[in-house]
């Protein structure tokens, strides 16, 4: 009999940016770390995550780069610059091959591509390499860097707590009747 | 370079701007923020120029670490002389807007003059448009900016916004950003209104340097990690459950009973009016207990049927004090200037000393410390917040845990150390930084060291910190002390108040003895700090300071 071998914890390769527009608040705290961390300077256009926002209505949407499975920056490029880092799961760019003619900043359906005009390049959320800066900032915890197994769970949870609140009036209910 | 910074000159008159480099000189003398924008207003005001004329010069200023991710504590700083007052005044402003105007590429605007017609100034990419405000005139503030948003095709703009009431010269006006914060007191919304401007929009694209990035973010997380437990809490939920929120003007201290929707109307239409909330309910407070002691007749109010209980009755008040039209005339001058109209004894039935105090006094750099205030203003009766300003007699002992540190007390210039440290917090750029010095595990004066370091590689000693903000306090005193000499008005609201209208305001709730030790208390401690006309009126002083450029301007 041999032994099955179990992996206790999940590899940094497992993990995804996930968003809960729920929680954001509109600080832009995320925009204003990720382009320091990145480039230095403070520049909310050259960050790698964006704040979307409908203010009046207090709906504040964090948008970055999805790192899609069949990414259509990657399918349209013409010089194969950008590729899949199966490491840490994301999409990158191969700097050495982009001739910056920014067809995946078209091509991208979540505009997550942006071109810096000071480097003339083009860039996109690298995952910080594994440690994001803006999950790292977001103090509300609306941007989470967690195991795709388990990004629907806290919404299964809150499904199921509202289940078992209303089994609980109707246990209730029921036994006093 | 981080420091390589610009300021606009924008006259209003000509539709002229003029854009310049903010010379290191300045940098090491005033920092930024507060610092220069009172070393500006020093240079462009020309002396005993009216507040709501054209002569006044309004700057909108940010600080050096505005725009580098410190989020709550951000803050834009708007400097003028104040129409309440008569003084100069730095009226902070947290939000956005601070970091969206360094990305359009300016730290301080200097706005002067006034336009013929309403414009608004649209701040872009190191460029400054006039735009028209015509159609925006009479506009509340939400209005104004969604028309503007639609008029820019830019969803993302950052702006303040001045609403009716200060297109209307109420004295009160407040500024207000996109997000809803607000430049309350001290009435910038009247100066930018007497300007003709509508608002101030900013769009920015360019780099903010941060000298050494990677070790600002590692400093910011630990500071944010220290904070934010103890800045989220005690806020915004504690203050409903507490029933800490003042309501039916001021007068309650508790939402039992109360009528929410009609109050929350009133507060809706005072805040689309653009008037400052807390100063436009005591005043609305004021004017019920003047119509009940019949010092205001129903004639005056031209047939509002006033009432406590009526809120339509409050917001008719509201709408002729906006419109500056009717009673609105006198009272959008505001407690003290409404007075001279009303008459003297008007002032002992406003609902308390401490709001009137607070109305007048807000940014300007009062050296008396909160608890020698305390000394000065004990409780009112129906002082809706008479809980949070306990009664104390401790005379000249200072209260606050201000720990000096390794500074030498000396370059503070006698400066109590809290305010030392809010007026470099407010030259860095922050607003409300008051965090206890256990907590954040170093004091202020280092936290401030180490992000200059950080942010702009600034090598600012302690020492050099606390001499910038005695720098900066004198320098506001003394164009104070200017201003007061052409008016014949005091030079700081602790004065104010030892004319013979503060004496009758206050006999009501002092007792002579307590009146008398104040006064003594006042007169010896601007002595003794050395902040009175005699001691700062001189040459050698302004060139112990380094700001003997600014004699000429005195004299």
């Amino acid at each position: 009999m041999g032994f099955v071998e179990v992996k206790s914890r999940s590899s940094i390769s497992d993990r995804q940016l996930v968003v809960d527009p729920k929680k954001c608040t509109g600080c832009r705290q995320c925009e204003i770390v990720c382009s320091i961390s990145q480039c230095g300077v403070s520049n909310p256009t050259k960050s790698r995550i964006r704040i979307i926002h409908w203010r009046n209505e207090g709906i504040f949407i964090p948008i970055s780069c999805q790192q899609c499975e069949d990414a259509p920056c990657m399918t349209a490029c013409p010089r194969e610059a950008i590729q899949r880092d199966t490491g840490l799961n994301r999409v990158v760019i191969d700097y050495d091959r982009c001739i910056s003619c920014k067809i995946c900043v078209s091509a991208c359906p979540f505009g997550a591509m942006g071109f810096d005009p000071r480097d003339q390049k083009i860039f996109k959320c690298n995952l910080c390499d594994g440690d994001p800066q803006c999950v790292r900032f977001c103090y509300p915890q609306s941007i989470n860097f967690t195991d795709p197994g388990r990004l629907q769970y806290p919404r299964i949870r809150n499904a199921a707590l509202k289940y078992a609140g209303f089994g609980r009036k109707a246990h209730v209910v029921f036994s006093c009747k | 370079m981080a420091l390589n910074r610009k300021l606009a000159y924008i006259d209003l008159g000509q539709k002229k701007t003029i854009v310049k480099e903010i010379p290191y000189e300045w940098r090491r003398k005033f920092l930024g923020g507060r610092g220069i924008s009172t070393y500006l207003l020093f240079r462009h005001l020309p002396k005993g120029s009216d507040p709501l004329g054209p002569g006044n010069v309004v700057i909108i200023s940010t600080g050096v670490l505005g725009g580098t991710g410190f989020g709550p504590f951000e803050c834009t700083g708007i400097t003028s002389k104040s129409p309440l007052t008569g003084l100069s005044t730095f009226s902070p402003v947290t939000g956005h807007f601070a970091g969206e105007m360094r990305w359009a590429g300016f730290d301080h605007l200097v706005i002067t003059g006034k336009s013929r017609h309403p414009v608004y100034l649209y701040i872009h990419d190191g460029k400054i448009d006039f735009k028209t405000a015509k159609n925006l005139k009479g506009k509340s503030i939400s209005e104004t900016l969604g028309n503007i948003r639609k008029d820019l095709l830019d969803e993302d703009v950052r702006a303040l916004v001045v609403g009716p009431a200060g297109e209307n010269r109420v004295c009160f006006a407040d500024v207000s950003t996109d997000c809803g914060h607000r430049a309350g007191r001290t009435g910038m919304g009247a100066v930018l209104g007497s300007k003709n401007i509508k608002a101030v929009v900013c769009r920015g694209a360019r780099d903010v340097l941060v000298k050494r990035p990677v070790d600002l973010l590692a400093y910011q997380k630990e500071i944010f990690d220290r904070l934010l437990p103890i800045i989220h809490l005690p806020h915004a939920p504690s203050t409903f459950e507490k029933n800490e929120v003042s309501i039916r003007n001021m007068s309650v201290n508790s939402f039992q009973g109360a009528d929410l929707d009609s109050e929350m109307a009133l507060r809706h239409l005072i805040a689309e009016s653009g008037s400052d909330l807390f100063s436009t309910r005591c005043i609305l407070e004021w004017v019920l207990r003047l119509f009940q002691a019949g010092i205001i007749t129903q004639k005056k109010i031209r047939g509002i049927p006033l009432s406590r209980n009526n809120i339509a009755t409050h917001m008719e008040v509201v709408n002729r004090i906006t419109a500056n039209k009717g009673i609105g005339t006198i009272l959008s001058l505001g407690p003290l200037g409404a007075s001279k109209k009303l008459g003297k004894e008007s002032l002992s039935c406003f609902p308390s000393v401490i709001e009137l105090i607070q109305m007048h006094t807000e940014a300007v750099a009062d050296p008396l410390t909160p608890a020698q205030r305390n000394i000065s203003f004990p409780k009112v009766n129906n002082n809706a917040h008479e809980k949070s300003y306990p009664i104390k007699t401790t005379g000249m002992r200072v209260t606050d845990r201000w720990k000096s540190g390794s500074i030498d007390r000396r370059a503070m210039g006698k400066m109590p150390g809290r305010k030392a440290s809010e007026m470099v917090a407010n030259c860095l750029g922050f607003n409300g930084f008051h965090v206890p010095e256990d907590i954040l595990g170093m004091p202020l004066f280092s936290v401030y060291e180490k992000l200059l370091d950080l942010v702009t590689g600034l090598r600012v000693k302690k020492n050099d910190l606390a001499e910038i903000a005695h720098r900066c306090y004198a320098t506001e005193r003394l164009l104070n002390l200017r201003e007061s000499s052409i008016h014949g008005r005091p030079a700081s609201i602790t004065e104010a108040f030892d004319v013979p209208v503060g004496l009758r305001m206050t006999k009501s709730c002092w007792d002579g003895l307590e009146l008398k030790t104040f006064q003594r208390l006042v007169s010896r401690y601007y002595k003794s700090k050395g902040w009175d006309r005699k001691s700062m009126v001189k040459l050698s002083f302004f060139k112990n300071l380094g700001i003997e450029d600014l004699w000429v301007l005195l004299k």
